[in-house]
């Protein structure tokens, strides 16, 4: 876990890492996670849905939306796990979608604690 | 964000997803650049027709209207009121030959694949715009 200095929030991945390797200001990066962060949470609340009525366009619609934000912030474990689940659904591939999500889930779950 | 390099101009960005619109920006004004942002094809059309751009990044999937209708229609307003091209550069998360060609075919410049790295936005911002010394 990684704690800023103020207090602000808790995050589980490491900011100076992430700002470094994205070559941005941690104020920049934060605000990127933040965001990142909630749409995913949106995204996530529909794809749930989605995999409840096993429709795959939905399912490769919202899935796709994470892969995008995830991808530019080089969230790599969110990026490969939403693009499988994306390529499934496309493919109509009969794969156990729930546990993806809910494993998708617990990765966008541990960016902010 | 800190860069070396530096552009001269006004960037239409157009994305649907308030993270990546934030993530693209960040960059772009980095880069010295104006940045003007729409969430979808309607809402670009609305500023295309109001102010003049220098370059145009326009995603694919968006609500209300997509990056490929929205790009169709930038071309048909530039060749009924005889305006000059304003480069529209395709950003796109399907990087399959076909969702590339269907892009082109609409009428954009280039075709980038998401997720967006900083070098490739260099390269195609040179061919585009002035450098700033």
């Amino acid at each position: 876990m990684f704690i800023r200095e103020d207090n602000k929030m808790r995050y589980g991945i490491d900011l100076e890492k992430k700002a470094d390797e994205l070559e941005f200001d941690i104020e920049e990066v934060e605000m990127l996670l933040s965001l990142f962060y909630n749409s995913s949470k949106k995204s996530l609340f529909l794809l749930k849905e989605a995999v409840g009525e096993s429709d795959f366009d939905k399912i490769a619609l919202y899935s796709h939306a994470i892969k995008g934000s995830s991808g530019n912030l080089m969230l790599n474990d969110i990026y490969n796990l939403s693009k499988e689940i994306e390529q499934s659904a496309k493919s109509k591939l009969d794969i156990d979608y729930m546990s993806k999500y809910m494993e998708l889930s617990s990765m966008v779950n541990e960016i902010i604690l | 964000m800190k860069s070396v390099v530096k552009y001269v101009g006004v960037v239409l960005l157009v994305e649907d997803d308030e993270s990546s619109r934030l993530f693209m920006r960040f960059i772009f004004e980095a880069f010295g650049l104006e940045v003007d942002m729409a969430k979808d094809g309607l809402e670009a059309l609305k500023k295309f027709n109001s102010k003049r751009y220098d370059i145009i990044f326009m995603d694919e999937n968006m609500p209300n209207m997509g990056g490929i209708e929205a790009t169709r229609k930038i071309i048909e307003i530039e060749n009924s009121n005889k305006l000059e091209h304003t480069p529209i550069i395709a950003l796109s998360g399907n990087t399959q030959e076909s969702d590339k060609k269907r892009f082109l075919e609409a009428g954009a410049d280039e075709h980038l694949g998401k997720p967006i790295f900083k070098d490739t936005l260099i390269k195609c911002l040179d061919k585009v715009l002035k450098i700033k010394c």
